[in-house]
Formats: structure tokens, C-alpha cells, sequence
């Protein structure tokens, strides 16, 4: 695999939420990199830090959530350093992003062209009628009837309204955006249009995406690199077809055992016990109470992130390889 | 067929009345749909479809939950709305529901051994206190859950897996014949999704319980069924045994959603853009005369938007609703 330029890269982020009883560390130390025009996917299951993740590397973790530490370079700059001002003129020009559940972030009272046209002139000089030209390329790219424009969000489908916010997010020609859940809630058919609309960004734009999605078969449709979650922490990291071909950590095994598909009619098996309280996340590795082949070391000593074979990455003390 | 059907639905509908200051339209979210549950063995019995299909609405029907506007349930053979007092609590504690969000379904200042206590208690099924303990021991273990780590707990302090599986352990005390479970694990983490589906099949094997399963997710429905009835605008378009649809599904609809499921396997991506503007831009046909399919449909033709296709048989537990095979 040829390696192209970082565009954006985790340093050690940590990402907590303050409670009484102290800190969650829904994420903890987590490091990545993101090349230019590669999709990028978060997987793993509710709780496991991934939203957190996304939040905090956008720099939107609100309180109770805090960044405790780490960097967050885009394209070499810190976004966590940046002033309020540099900040907001990188949002929606380098960086954007689409919210869970972002079809219902429309705003009710507004026609949807007008809440484009509102993005473009809060960041760019241009003018109404430029504007209005470019929500309506815009509607072409996520492949959008030009009449849904001029409708309000109410008026639309959930899909169509997903793809109303995907079009704005990119409105700008961003290099870097993140979508959250982007396709859960949304019906087979339209999952697939949404989904097909993001990674055609790649192409189109030639940005770069993250995205972030417990489903298991939605990242494999499009995504180029995979890092699975578990307890605040990436467990494993790699390319997607020989992440799927031979997945390295007890943890990714058990979850693509535990996911029924149609390609074959097997038994789907539950990974035992239930992923722990991140308040105080077991010493060692956090995923040894639950694993199927832990050593004793596991429960003492914490498995550092290694590369185990090219672009495959893996945190587990057993072999691989 | 020689043993009566269990549950048998027959041409049931239902017209909601929509919007509008003006008196408003109608929306028929269940549009002339029969089914039965088999009586001589049991059987999981799947509807599926995507929102707005009307698979929920069945569901609240046969639940007693809502009325149908017209049509028949049958429950051995008994119109619900013929029954006495006593058949209809009979029907209530044979026929048990398991909803889809296990984290709204609890009262956060109750212990969870409340949810378990009043079925109990409504049935009068437990004499005594500790008979009472006694039963919901029993019912946690046939969900495969551990008494001494739930009972007396609050919700809070249980997972989501496990609170599902304590709404499927609060049918047991009943003896339920079916349990209609709607989107009972959407809500489930995926480790812990396959644990609850397994307790479904135990309830069938060991309990001897059917199951009428609603769901939107193919590949959970394809590991679980016996039968699946897909639905589409209200209507059926196919149905069969679940090898049937997901090997042999014939329906253009069944056929577009087999090619859009995802697989989790990156060596099998869609390989074509799926056509966008065909698929979502009405959500439902503007007329009924027709197939309700038809303004999405790749394949259809003249006929389509005048007949509404009848119910044709391909093979043994194979059934289509399209022009195309008539």
C-alpha cells in the first residue's frame, strides 16, 4: 500500500467525563492517523468511546466531558491549541461534521436551501446568488431532486433529509469530515444511497472521512482502514479487506462471530460478560475479564499498540502474525 | 392443512386518520394482510419491513393494543372480538409482548423485581412471597440470567442485555403460547445481540413457544425465522420460508433489498450505485389501485398501476404479490 500524506493525526487523546464518584475515561489514550483521501472508520459498541472520541477531536466535548490530554493535528496544527476565532473558521471550511442522528438537526422553520445558503455566507464572501448555485451543485453531488431546496425538513425523508445535511457539511469543500452514526435508523435501501453518497465524497471532493459506526457490516461496504473500540481504547487498526480476512484480537474476533448475515445461515456467538464500568476499567488489558484466551499477564500488564504484520496493528499480548 | 392455526390473521386493515385542519386524509398503514401462526408446531413467524411498512402496526393489533378497522383475528380459532371476559383474559396471558426499548420499559424507582411481581400478581399466579421469589428465580433462568446478580437490583444497574432479557423472562410465569417481540434486539449491543436471539429459539425448542418477530434487520430475521412475511406500503409482497426469500426471493422489492443489505465483508461491496432518485423521493404511492411498489419498482409495467397483484404460489411456503409472475 502506497502511503500517502498524514492529513490528520490523534496523539494520545484522552477524553474523560467528570463525575462524583470521578473520572470515566470513555477515552483513553487513543492515537490514530487519517492520510489524505482514505475513509476511515470508528467501530465498536454503544459505551465504548467512539462518539466521545469524535466529539473531542472536534474539539465539541462539552462538560461533563473534558479533554484531559493528547493533540489533535490537522494537517500539523493542534486543533486543541487553536484560539476560538482560527477554530471557527477551520469548522465547515477544512473540518465538518454530521451529528447522530443528524437528519433531526434541521432547522423546522427554515427551507433547507436557505440553511445551506446560511453556511456558505457565514463562511465565505460569497453572495446569495452564488450560494443558492452552490446548494444546488451541491443536491446533484448527494444525488438530491433540485425541488427538495425548497422544502422544509419536514416535507422530506429521513434519507433524503441525512443527505440534505451530508450536502451542507461538505458545502465547503472540506478536507476532513466526520460522520457519526450516519446511516443508523435509516431504512436498508436509503442506508445504502447515504452511504454510497459519503464515500462518492472521496472521489468528488477528495476529501478524507472518519467514520464513526457500530455497524459492522455498514464500515465494510465503505471504509478503507478500521479501528475497533473497546472500552475507551482502540484495540485493533488496519486495513479493512485483511482486517476482515483474518481479524488479530479476541475482541474483533468475537464481535464479527457475534453478528448474524445473510451470506450464510450460522449461529451467531454472544461475546460472555459485558464491557466494564469505565469509571475503574480493570488494570492490564480492559478487555481480559471478557477474553476468551487471557494470560496472566493480561490482568496485570496493559498490551501496548504494535504493528503485527504491514498496516495491521493490534493492543493484545498474544501472538499474532 | 388438518390443525387449526394457533393465531390467524385474516384481511385485516388499518386506516389512520392524518393531519390536516380540514378534516384531513386517511393513511392506510395496514392494507388487506393475512397470516397465521401454525398450531401444530411451533414456529417463529417473522414480518419484516422497513418504517412505515406496518409491521408494528400488526404487532399492536394482535397485542390488543389498537383495533383494526376491519379484519379478524383468530386465536384458536376464536374472533377477538367475540370473546368473553374470561377468553380475552386468557388471550392476554397467552399471547405476551416483548417491546424494543428495554431501557424505557422499567421505572427507574421500582426494582426490577416489580416488573416481574405484577403479572404475578394480576394472574394470580404466586400464593405467597416466597412462591413468588420462587417463580422469578425460575423465569430468570430460563433467560439465562443469574437471580442473585438481578433480583432486587434497579434497572439502572443492569445492561441493556439483560434488561431485555428480563422482559422475555417476565412472559414465562404466564405460559405464553406466542410472544410477539417487536424489534426486541435493535436496541442490544451487538456482543449481547446474539445471546437474546438464542433465547428466543430456546423458548421454542424447550417452552414450545411460537414467536412473531418484527423486525427491520434481514440478517437477523434470516437466522431466526421459520417463516418471513416481508412487507412493503402496508401490504405483503412475499413470503415464505426464510431460505426461500434470502436465496430465492423473486419480488423486485426483495430482490432490491437483498442487493443493499451489507455484508460484513469487504471483499463483497455493491458493486453498482443504487439508482437514488427512484428509490425515496415519494415515500408512498399516491393511489392504492395498483401495486403499492409500483412507483419504486425497476421492472414495472402497465398492468402494475391498475391490479393489485394477488398472492401467487411459486413452490411449497413460497408466496409472491407481483404482476411479474402472474
Amino acid at each position: 500500500m502506497s502511503q500517502r500524506e498524514a492529513l490528520f493525526e490523534i496523539r494520545n487523546l484522552k477524553a474523560y467525563y467528570r463525575t462524583e464518584a470521578g473520572p470515566v475515561r470513555a477515552v483513553d489514550d487513543v492515537s490514530f492517523i487519517l492520510r489524505k483521501n482514505e475513509i476511515f472508520g470508528l467501530a465498536g459498541e454503544s459505551g465504548c468511546g467512539k462518539s466521545t472520541l469524535a466529539l473531542a477531536m472536534l474539539r465539541l466535548a462539552r462538560p461533563p466531558c473534558y479533554v484531559e490530554g493528547g493533540e489533535v493535528l490537522l494537517e500539523g496544527k493542534d486543533l486543541l491549541k487553536l484560539d476560538d476565532e482560527s477554530l471557527r473558521q477551520m469548522r465547515w471550511t477544512r473540518i465538518s461534521y454530521i451529528p447522530q442522528s443528524s437528519m433531526n438537526t434541521l432547522n423546522p422553520v427554515m427551507k433547507i436551501r436557505d440553511q445551506i445558503v446560511d453556511v456558505i455566507k457565514a463562511h465565505t464572501a460569497a453572495r446569495v446568488k452564488e450560494a443558492r448555485n452552490r446548494a444546488a451543485e451541491l443536491f446533484e453531488m448527494v444525488a438530491l431532486p433540485n425541488e427538495a431546496l425548497n422544502m422544509y425538513p419536514h416535507e422530506l425523508s429521513g434519507g433524503m433529509r441525512q443527505r440534505a445535511v451530508i450536502a451542507m457539511a461538505v458545502a465547503l469543500k472540506p478536507s476532513l469530515i466526520v460522520a457519526d452514526e450516519p446511516t443508523t435508523a435509516l431504512d436498508v435501501n436509503v442506508q445504502r444511497v447515504v452511504l454510497q453518497s459519503l464515500s462518492s465524497l472521496k472521489e468528488s471532493l477528495g476529501a478524507s472521512l472518519i467514520i464513526v459506526t457500530h455497524d459492522m457490516a455498514a464500515q465494510a461496504e465503505i471504509v478503507d482502514k478500521l479501528a475497533i473500540m473497546y472500552a475507551g481504547k482502540i484495540v485493533e487498526m488496519g486495513d479493512v479487506h485483511s482486517l476482515y480476512k483474518q481479524p488479530f484480537h479476541p475482541y474483533t474476533r468475537g464481535l464479527m462471530q457475534a453478528i448474524p448475515t445473510i451470506e450464510e445461515r450460522r449461529k451467531p456467538i454472544s461475546i460472555p460478560g459485558v464491557p466494564p464500568n469505565l469509571l475503574k476499567p480493570p488494570q492490564g488489558c480492559r478487555f481480559h475479564p471478557r477474553c476468551p484466551e487471557s494470560e496472566e499477564r493480561c490482568s496485570t500488564e496493559e498490551p501496548a499498540m504494535r504493528e503485527v504484520k504491514p498496516s495491521r496493528w493490534v493492543a493484545c499480548h498474544r501472538d499474532h502474525g | 392443512m388438518s390443525v387449526q392455526p394457533i393465531l390467524e390473521a385474516e384481511h385485516l386493515v388499518k386506516v389512520f386518520p392524518i393531519g390536516g385542519f380540514f378534516g384531513g386524509g386517511q393513511l392506510t398503514a395496514v392494507d388487506d394482510i393475512s397470516f397465521q401462526i401454525p398450531g401444530d408446531k411451533p414456529a417463529i413467524v417473522t414480518l419484516l419491513g422497513e418504517s412505515g411498512s406496518g409491521k408494528s402496526t400488526i404487532a399492536r393489533m394482535l397485542l390488543h393494543l389498537i383495533k383494526p378497522t376491519t379484519g379478524e383475528i383468530r386465536y384458536k380459532g376464536k374472533d377477538l372480538k367475540r370473546m368473553s371476559w374470561h377468553e380475552k383474559q386468557t388471550y392476554r396471558r397467552e399471547v405476551q409482548a416483548v417491546f424494543q426499548d428495554p431501557y424505557g420499559a422499567y421505572n427507574p424507582f421500582y426494582r426490577v423485581n416489580h416488573v416481574l411481581a405484577v403479572p404475578l400478581k394480576k394472574f394470580k399466579l404466586a400464593s405467597s412471597l416466597e412462591e413468588m421469589r420462587r417463580i422469578m428465580a425460575e423465569a430468570m433462568e430460563a433467560v439465562g440470567l443469574r437471580p442473585e446478580e438481578v433480583l432486587d437490583r434497579y434497572p439502572h444497574q443492569l445492561s441493556g442485555g439483560q434488561r431485555q432479557r428480563l422482559m422475555i423472562a417476565r412472559c414465562l410465569p404466564m405460559e405464553p403460547r406466542i410472544i410477539v417481540a417487536d424489534e426486541p434486539v435493535s436496541m442490544i449491543d451487538a456482543s449481547l445481540r446474539a445471546g437474546i436471539l438464542d433465547v428466543f429459539l430456546e423458548l421454542k425448542r424447550k417452552y414450545e413457544m411460537s414467536l412473531l418477530f418484527v423486525t427491520h434487520d434481514l440478517s437477523v430475521a434470516y437466522y431466526l425465522s421459520d417463516t418471513m412475511i416481508v412487507l412493503y406500503d402496508g401490504r405483503v409482497v412475499e413470503r415464505g420460508d426464510a431460505e426461500a426469500i434470502v436465496r430465492r426471493g423473486v419480488h423486485p422489492y426483495v430482490q432490491l433489498l437483498m442487493s443493499s443489505v451489507p455484508l460484513p465483508n469487504p471483499e463483497k461491496r455493491w458493486k453498482e450505485r443504487l439508482d437514488l432518485k427512484a428509490t425515496d423521493l415519494r415515500r408512498r404511492a399516491e393511489s392504492r389501485t395498483g401495486c403499492v411498489f409500483n412507483n419504486r419498482c425497476p421492472r414495472h409495467w402497465e398492468k402494475c398501476a391498475k391490479t393489485p397483484p394477488e398472492m401467487i404460489s411459486l413452490e411449497s411456503e413460497h408466496e409472491v404479490a407481483c404482476h411479474l409472475y402472474s
